[in-house]
């Protein structure tokens, strides 16, 4: 359900009224998702969804409960309200207590297209069908997801703080099969505008790199030299990102934990062509102006050239450690080079150029080991060109690793990743040593 | 709230719906977290709203709303009749659903305490009891609990005349100690390993939490110092803590139909077990049989009813080693020349459209009378694994690694000591073909709350029974690196 903002403001000021709290926190988002799946060239279900919520987080001095409703008429937003309430008096105090913030400024950031979140369910079937028809014209078997949604999210508080902002969302991603399951291609990527996303031309691309990873040929298992397409480095980076939080490393539960107590702000532990942001504004990869918590969002940087400049601190934490607290980043970005993929792989005397990566998990935090498969186009790249697909691989390695070898990248582009598919990546195709550790039959 | 589901079905069926379905969902959500002697965070949260799935000529439609009110239910099923009618330009074979009687009934998940009805306080102070025993321990630095509850309550009612009403209620207690080594720079973790059911506040009152705090803490300082193990082939004997995430990606997943046939490529992936192995294919040793159901006491996927109003029941996934069957919805069963539904529909909210899902699968006990103790004194060199961590397979399902909390080296018959940096790595059928003996004793369920399908992502809970089971000569990695 969207809101407008002088409607979404009644109801964070209502429920802000009901509260008997000394402190009160309210949010507020909901939207309209609507989406399309097909598989096997033909359409299966397709979804259109309306929902809003309301949460609201009650403090009686440390003692702080939250809860949560989708309905708001007068009797459900007073239950919430109480409910969070009689949790908050039951809540041991917390010695960790953030008081609610005062109002913040926010800036105006336009990631909101209407038509998106209003896109007729003809539009939607058309998409599909022209991916359907596509794959057909080249005999190939083609699945996919469509979605555009708009929403808007809001947050208020007892001290008069208010922030709102609409955010609209595309994402289109296909994979082509040859008819003797033999070759896979996919190809995807989010936006925020219906023309920031080339359904038409991602399913190309997903049907071409089916028919180019048909008779794949093995490889031995070790360290190859690998060009990561952009959504492979995305996922590598979220993982990364789940890493870097600032007090597991000062409690020495995590890689970024310095021997002896401490963490590793301003240590080089990554290759120095690395360097890594977020910014809500960036047009690329637009985001909120505001935290969950309140904090206006901003430009932060997390590595520059690859020494660690930051690591994500909670307000508490911030206070307590006395640095500067980061607001929840709203995308990742990575700074590239120039070029496009194919100059890469044209400047590539022998490797392995991987499309996308999938079921990553962590084996090790300690050292951020994950393991995970190549999927749905893995190719063999000898003096400039492709030259054959090869089998898909499990590997077990570190992003700390991996992009410690970085030797050459492109220009940073917006990417999808198979894990990090809703978060909204900006970053560059990268050629580093990877290490595979066994094969595996899955095309 | 009957009358809004009727009022739903009739507006479907006036706009040219030839099957409709409604349900009336409320989903209540109570969470619970802490670290140390501190409440990180306590948050309810309910969420109300009408789905409506309409089939025109064939093709489906779903639409949703969170107004449970006349004037929503009808734009819902407007709306899903408006996407059905867009979407047959695209729709090459209609939809068939499998025949299924008229029902009339309720279930609810037959629980003894209601965890929403017990109080906050009782919850915080045996979380904080939990923290307290395992910081006892000298070398544990952190320790995080927290509980997690679900109550799905629905009603189902479809144009062919069914109405159910179901009460679903699951429970997912859990904790991890931290011992730290910062001289060392080194840390290592163990969770509990409870497990989360279908049940209620009553599993985690018989659960022995003080016990298994202190002895985890203890182990995960003693996990500091662990022999880190050498890679090779070991003889494995797998936990029902540890093999129950095994059972799920390598024998639930690919024998889903919808993956077989290609109808998740473009997410979760296919199965290598296609329609033609069916019978066919050697999927483990004589004494590997799967069960599927989701009629289990205490188990996470088990209700009276599905998704599409099919009742529940019990059949054979791979019986004495061969594959023999799929799990199907509806709208599956025809695929494979079948005339009814194993009842595997499953929507993770009322603003989610049903589909395929996994019911629990589990691995029937060993025919042979045994237990953990014997077949441990029956291994002259293994690794002995219990719990889960790392886990990842293929989009085929054919190649995967799992790791898990506790590994203890096997020497002539006898636990010889705690190992470190375990994983190991197998192909499926390679792996289920290496099962020799399957104890008889030590029955029990684990299971997953988060088991992820679909676009969008839905969440289906599902749990696993097996009882300890040997797999010879399995490839294990060593995972420690230096970075």
């Amino acid at each position: 359900m969207s809101l407008t903002r002088d409607e979404a403001k009644g109801i964070v000021e209502q429920a802000l009224k009901l509260t008997k709290a000394e402190e009160c926190s309210v949010s507020l988002s909901g939207g309209r998702d609507a989406n399309i799946r097909f598989a096997k060239n033909e359409v299966t279900t397709s979804g259109d969804a309306e929902d809003a919520a309301l949460s609201v987080r009650a403090s009686f001095g440390k003692r702080s409960g939250s809860a949560s409703v989708n309905q708001f008429d007068g009797a459900a937003l007073e239950r919430c309200v109480r409910q969070a309430e009689e949790t908050a008096r039951f809540a041991p105090e917390d010695p960790e207590h953030m008081s609610v913030l005062p109002p913040q400024a926010y800036r105006e950031i336009a990631a909101f297209a209407e038509e998106a979140g209003d896109l007729a369910p003809e539009r939607r079937a058309d998409v599909a069908k022209k991916a359907i028809d596509l794959a057909k014209a080249r005999k190939v078997v083609i699945a996919g997801f469509f979605t555009s949604s708009g929403g808007f999210q809001a947050i208020g508080n007892s001290k008069s703080l208010f922030g709102y902002h609409r955010q609209s969302r595309l994402t289109f991603s296909a994979t082509a099969r040859t008819p003797d399951a033999q070759g896979s291609g996919w190809a995807g990527n989010n936006g925020e505008r219906p023309e920031d996303v080339d359904a038409i031309g991602l399913s190309r691309a997903a049907v071409e790199k089916a028919f180019l990873s048909a008779k794949p040929r093995e490889l031995a298992p070790g360290a190859y030299t690998v060009i990561l397409e952009p959504a492979a480095v995305a996922d590598l980076f979220l993982y990364m990102g789940f890493s870097m939080g600032a007090r597991p490393a000062d409690e020495g539960r995590s890689f970024f934990s310095k021997k002896g107590g401490g963490n590793k702000i301003g240590e080089k532990v990554l290759s120095e062509k690395v360097t890594l942001w977020t910014d809500p504004a960036d047009p690329r990869a637009p985001g909120a102006p505001f935290a969950p918590d309140g904090q206006a969002t901003r430009k932060m940087a997390f590595v520059e050239n690859g020494v660690v400049t930051n690591l994500d601190y909670s307000r508490y934490w911030a206070q307590k450690q006395g640095k500067e607290p980061t607001p929840q980043p709203q995308n990742i970005i990575m700074k590239g080079d120039t070029g496009s993929l194919p100059d890469l792989v044209k400047d590539t005397k022998k490797g392995v150029l991987v499309t996308r990566l999938w079921y990553i998990r962590f084996v090790d935090p300690q050292t951020i080991l994950l393991t995970g498969l190549t999927r749905d186009g893995t190719f063999a790249v000898e003096n400039g060109k492709i030259r054959h697909a090869v089998k898909n691989f499990r590997w077990n390695d570190s992003p700390i690793s991996v992009f410690s070898k970085i030797d050459a990248m492109t220009r940073e582009v917006r990417a999808r990743g198979s894990e990090a598919e809703d978060f909204s990546v900006v970053c560059p195709a990268i050629r580093t040593q990877f290490t595979f550790s066994s094969l595996s039959d899955a095309v | 709230m009957r009358e809004l589901a009727r009022r739903a079905l009739d507006a479907a069926r006036s706009k040219g719906a030839g099957y409709a379905d409604v349900r009336i969902a409320r989903f209540l959500r109570q969470s619970i977290n802490t670290r140390e002697q501190r409440v990180m965070n306590i948050s309810n949260s309910e969420s109300f709203g009408v789905g409506v799935r309409a089939l025109v000529d064939g093709t489906w439609g779903f639409a949703a709303v969170s107004r449970v009110e006349p004037e929503g239910v009808d734009k819902a099923a407007a709306r899903a009749v408006a996407i059905a009618k867009a979407n047959r330009v695209a729709q090459a074979r209609p939809v068939v659903l499998a025949k299924v009687a008229a029902y009339k009934d309720a279930w609810q998940t037959p629980v003894v305490k209601d965890p929403f009805k017990i109080p906050v306080e009782r919850k915080v102070d045996l979380l904080l009891a939990i923290n307290r025993e395992a910081l006892k321990v000298k070398g544990a630095a952190f320790c995080n609990s927290s509980m997690f509850f679900v109550k799905e309550e629905k009603l189902f009612a479809s144009t062919e005349g069914s109405e159910i009403e179901q009460e679903i209620i699951r429970v997912l207690p859990s904790f991890t100690v931290t011992a730290v080594d910062k001289a060392a720079g080194k840390f290592r973790t163990r969770s509990s390993l409870a497990e989360p059911t279908g049940t209620g506040y009553e599993y985690i009152e018989r659960w022995p939490w003080m016990e298994e705090a202190g002895k985890a803490a203890e182990q995960a300082v003693a996990k500091l110092t662990a022999k880190s193990v050498s890679p090779g082939k070991y003889d494995l004997i797998l936990a029902p803590s540890n093999l129950w995430l095994t059972i799920h990606e390598s024998v639930g997943h690919p024998t889903e139909l919808d993956r077989a046939l290609g109808y998740e490529a473009n997410y979760a992936g296919t199965s290598f077990l296609t329609t033609e192995k069916l019978g066919k294919l050697r999927f483990g040793s004589p004494i590997v049989n799967f069960v599927a159901d989701r009629t289990q006491p205490e188990a996470l996927a088990t209700c009276g009813y599905d998704d599409d109003g099919v009742p529940t029941g019990e059949w054979d996934l791979v019986k004495d080693g061969v594959f023999v069957d799929y799990q199907t919805t509806r709208e599956q069963a025809g695929w494979i020349g079948r005339d009814l539904s194993y009842g595997c529909a499953y929507a993770d909210s009322w603003s989610s459209v049903p589909f395929q899902r996994m019911p629990n699968v589990s691995l029937r006990r060993g025919k042979e009378k045994l237990t953990l103790e014997e077949l441990i004194a029956d291994t002259k060199q293994g690794i002995f694994i219990e719990g889960n961590s790392s886990y990842s397979i293929d989009q085929q399902r054919y190649n995967f690694q799992f790791s898990g909390e506790l590994f203890w080296e096997i020497q002539d018959g006898k636990v010889a000591g705690m190992l470190e940096d375990v994983a190991y790595q197998a192909i499926t059928t390679d792996f289920w073909n290496a099962c020799d003996r399957i104890c008889s004793e030590g029955y029990a369920l684990g299971g997953s709350f988060f088991d992820g399908k679909g676009e969008p992502g839905q969440s289906n809970a599902v749990s696993h029974g097996c009882a300890p089971a040997r797999f010879r000569q399995i490839n294990v990695l060593n995972t420690a690196r230096t970075v």
